[in-house]
């Protein structure tokens, strides 16, 4: 026999396994017997087209808020001579250290505590605009990474031989923007579709509010399933329609070798003004936090004393449920980014793929069919740590994926074949090359893993063990409080944030890196909840630096 | 020492299996220096590979040092236990080891005191003692790939096989480096065999030289004989400059000649009447040394090589005609010597050798002959120069 098992297959058949068990939730949801009539009977209820209404309303103007903000952030800050263009680039990427909830919370807090009567935050077109101020950095990363990518020397061809001034910018740049725009976009609407906490507290009545009243408030959960199925439709309607607008990104393959900086345009004595201007964004997205944190902080210190023993609680839970979870996620995901990276072909891409679309379904459904699985499967776990981790294992795995490809990457498939002609073994090859080059990567995945398991909401509200707690979910307790000043609140808002902070430092470093040296590549695939892209221009010997980070609130 | 036989590889990407290794045959002398010639996509790499153990071959025979690798009678020798070095493109040092322990990667068994000793016996033997606390990246292109090859001799594997080592060098490092490599392997009586697509840096470095084409062996052998003595016309296009023009073969036995453009000329007498039975129509392979270039109010300059290569030829002066008239089209200089090109009247263009201290104008008028005997083929490869 010739044939022989090659070193791949046991990766391979361990990834196909952890790609089924993380679909296996959403199998089940819908082999569950849920009907079409069951979905039409949920439109009897006046609410439900209300709340599909209401999701897709928001969810437009939100797309459309946040392109405005995002574009023009990556504009200001790569093509004009706005003063600190650095610092403004960390301040725009600021908002994502905040969970969306949090931020809605404090926002509605705030105006509570300072202009009572005008509910503005509760409006549609204030609900809206509080959601986009957390949610715009999503479009302005890739896009600032696209902006910065392409080549000046392209544009000032086109200017060269197309007068006009805006020409070069239309015929170029935009181009190069549309699938940074894409990606940003998708991984905006993906969040607007799945959020739960912030529409609670800005007052909006969404499919997934609908969803969660069903489960947590009636216990219904026919109901919640049938909306459910209707979200799903949503989501992969998104999916598509996202992957229109990206396109085939020709520019950014074309477009390397750009590295000149890009052509600015001279603001002139505008610079302060436009700087003071471009302050407001990020100042409106976090100052409401920040102001009702310390609020609450600094009143509460009489009262609170109690309550710090929770708080210790809330957080050593928190920590244990996250490490637990990025532990899993990391082994989980190992598997699959090294067959995707090491063998590149239908399967093993497909095998990703559909780790990520378990991750592209919002997170109520997907801790819906794990209360589905547990309660009908294995009665024992349900309401234990384990489903829990579990949920957050599924959620997040992808950023373990990606991450991991980074790392696996710069360990090049020529050094393994070295290291054996030199006579070491698989095993010594993975302990001494391969784990020492991808280690980055690896931990770079587990740390992003564990920070949003530790902000993750819904799934949180869904699969909590009993008695127990974490800093989400404690925050969120508050909300059903007597007070909504953030007083009680203020610990929890104060530790998530801080949590928050890490992984946009990574970013930010991660993304200046990737722009500033060498060639740049619109690498959205690392950014955006939606689908793997092959990495473009994985560069021979720099050991990549970009991360992959998605925030589910 | 290291024999392949009947090596084959195919790949399935799409829906069509191509042959990357068809019957490949290949053998290298114990301490001898092979190079594989080829242009991209000929199979050298995958036959690289497959000599590793990087890649399975489908059927055939890896044979060395009477040990088998690759049969059809015994499961695929893994490549660690293959005891052949492997000096990648580019080097392939692991990034994150400094140079002395890439150099002791491959012989981590060793005791302590002797894998230093050897460590440093080898980075002194490449040139770069003193720089084993060095990071890969903080070496030079050229010095990456010392310290490869000598990781690659730390083992004192069997064989070394070199992929296209030196092809991310500037072209001065380059020609340095390679003979460099040559000699250090050479002294230290190392099979070794390179894969290059650069035909110059394959006939100056091979003992014997493989040309493949499309995963097929087309010629092996002493380079001087491979250059000299094209298995057909393409490859003699692909060594080298050379021209091929259309011709008519005339005449029998041991007196062989065709008419072309360049007029009545002496064909090799080991091809001829022979190889091309029946035939009359020939392909003619004429190379720029074989041709004189005389302006037309001048006297005839002579390279000055030409004498040599004129007594080792059979009976040049009785066949020569007069050659064809041509004009210059451009002269490339190069210092030692110098390529014209010269369009015959009949617009063929020839590349000819001459002197570099011999200058035409564009527009000279001149007469072209060919001074030693051609070599023919059968066939129809058109006359694109």
């Amino acid at each position: 026999m010739r044939r022989l098992t090659r070193p791949g297959s046991v990766a391979a058949w361990l990834a196909v396994a952890v790609a089924v068990a993380s679909l296996v939730p959403l199998i089940y949801l819908f082999l569950s017997g849920t009907s079409l009539s069951d979905i039409r009977a949920q439109f009897d209820y006046p609410s439900t087209s209300a709340a599909v209404v209401q999701t897709l309303v928001l969810t437009a103007l939100i797309g459309g808020v946040t392109t405005v903000l995002g574009v023009g952030a990556a504009v200001v800050v790569t093509r004009t001579t706005v003063p600190a263009p650095r610092l403004l680039t960390v301040l725009f990427t600021v908002p994502l250290a905040v969970p969306g909830f949090v931020s809605a919370y404090a926002t509605y807090s705030a105006e509570l505590v300072f202009a009572p009567q005008s509910s503005v935050v509760t409006s549609l077109v204030g609900a809206a605009v509080v959601m986009s101020l957390t949610l715009y950095p999503y479009v302005f990363l890739p896009c600032l990474i696209a902006l910065r990518g392409v080549d000046p020397a392209l544009e000032e061809v086109v200017s060269g031989l197309r007068p006009g001034r805006f020409s070069a910018f239309r015929t170029v740049s935009l181009p190069a923007l549309r699938p940074a725009l894409g990606a940003g976009l998708l991984i905006v609407t993906l969040h607007v579709l799945a959020e739960y906490g912030a529409m609670v507290q800005l007052g909006r009545s969404t499919l997934t509010t609908k969803i969660m009243a069903e489960m947590l408030d009636y216990g219904d959960y026919q109901s919640a399933r049938s909306l459910s199925l209707l979200l799903a439709g949503f989501s992969v309607l998104v999916l598509m329609s996202t992957r229109w607008l990206s396109g085939r990104s020709v520019i950014a393959e074309v477009a390397r070798g750009g590295s000149r900086p890009p052509r600015r345009s001279t603001l002139g004595s505008w610079r302060w003004p436009v700087l003071l201007v471009a302050l407001v964004v990020p100042l409106l997205a976090v100052g409401p936090t920040v102001l009702m944190t310390v609020r609450g902080l600094l009143t509460a210190q009489g009262t609170m004393t109690a309550s710090w023993s929770q708080v210790g609680a809330a957080l050593s839970n928190t920590v244990g449920y996250a490490l637990a979870a990025a532990l899993v996620a990391t082994l989980c995901a190992l598997p699959v980014s090294w067959w995707v990276t090491r063998h590149p072909k239908p399967l093993s891409h497909l095998t990703e793929r559909a780790v990520w679309l378990a991750h592209a379904i919002p997170s109520a459904i997907l801790a819906l069919a794990l209360v589905f699985l547990a309660t009908r499967l294995v009665p024992s776990l349900y309401k234990t740590p384990a489903v829990l981790v579990a949920g957050y294992v599924i959620l997040f795995l992808p950023l373990a994926v990606a991450n991991q490809r980074v790392g696996l990457q710069s360990a090049r498939r020529s050094y393994d074949e070295v290291a054996s002609s030199l006579g070491a073994r698989p095993a010594r090859t993975f302990a001494r090359v391969t784990l020492p080059l991808a280690a980055p990567g690896l931990a770079a995945g587990a740390i992003l893993v564990a920070l949003d398991a530790s902000k993750e909401l819904t799934t949180t509200l869904m699969l909590l063990p009993f008695n127990s707690s974490t800093l989400s979910s404690k925050l969120w307790a508050t909300t059903n409080g007597e007070s909504l000043d953030f007083t009680a609140a203020a610990p929890y808002a104060a530790l998530l944030v801080l949590l928050g902070i890490l992984p946009v430092y990574l970013l930010v470093r991660g993304t200046l890196a990737a722009t500033t040296s060498a060639p740049a590549s619109v690498e959205t695939g690392r950014l955006d909840g939606g689908g793997p892209r092959k990495p473009a221009g994985a560069s021979l010997d720099g050991e990549p630096r970009r991360l992959a980070l998605t925030t589910h609130q | 020492m290291l024999e392949v036989r009947g090596l084959r590889k195919c790949y399935t990407t799409g829906r069509h299996p191509t042959a990357a290794l068809d019957r490949v045959d290949l053998t290298v002398e114990k301490g001898s220096f092979a190079t594989v010639l080829g242009p991209s996509g000929s199979g050298k790499t995958t036959l690289l590979r497959c000599i590793a153990g990087f890649e399975r071959a489908d059927a055939g025979t890896i044979r060395l040092a009477g040990r088998d690798l690759d049969s059809p009678s015994i499961s695929s020798v893994r490549p660690y236990d293959r005891d052949i070095g492997v000096v990648p493109q580019e080097g392939a040092l692991f990034p994150h080891l400094s140079v002395a322990r890439n150099v002791a990667f491959g012989i981590a068994d060793r005791p302590r005191a002797r894998r230093r000793e050897r460590v440093e016996q080898l980075l002194e033997l490449v040139g770069l003692q003193g720089l084993g606390d060095r990071r890969p990246h903080q070496l030079s292109g050229g010095q990456q790939q010392r310290v490869a090859l000598a990781r690659a001799l730390a083992p004192e594997p069997r064989l070394i096989l070199l992929d296209e080592p030196f092809s991310a060098l500037d072209a001065q490092l380059r020609v340095e480096l390679r003979e460099e490599v040559r000699g250090l392997l050479r002294s230290l009586g190392t099979t070794a065999l390179l894969v290059t697509h650069d035909q110059a840096e394959a006939m100056t470095l091979a003992d014997h030289l493989v040309v493949m084409r499309g995963g097929r062996v087309v010629a092996a052998g002493d380079p001087r004989q491979v250059y000299d003595e094209p298995v057909d016309a393409e490859m003699g296009r692909f060594l080298g400059e050379a021209v091929v023009v259309r011709g008519t073969l005339a005449g029998s036995g041991d007196t062989v000649t065709v008419d072309c453009v360049l007029g009545r000329l002496a064909v090799a007498a080991e091809t001829g009447a022979d190889r091309l039975p029946g035939r009359t129509d020939c392909d003619v392979l004429v190379r720029p040394e074989q041709l004189r270039v005389q302006r037309l109010d001048g006297p005839v300059e002579a390279p000055p090589w030409s004498p040599g290569r004129t007594g080792s030829a059979s009976a040049p002066a009785a066949t020569s005609t007069a050659g064809a008239t041509a004009s210059v089209v451009a002269q490339s200089f190069y210092g030692h010597d110098a390529l014209v090109r010269v369009r015959l009247d009949d617009g063929t263009q020839l590349a000819v050798r001459v002197p570099g201290s011999v200058r035409f104008g564009v527009g000279d008028r001149v007469r072209v002959q060919v001074d030693t005997p051609v070599w023919t083929y059968a066939g129809s490869a058109s006359t694109a120069t």
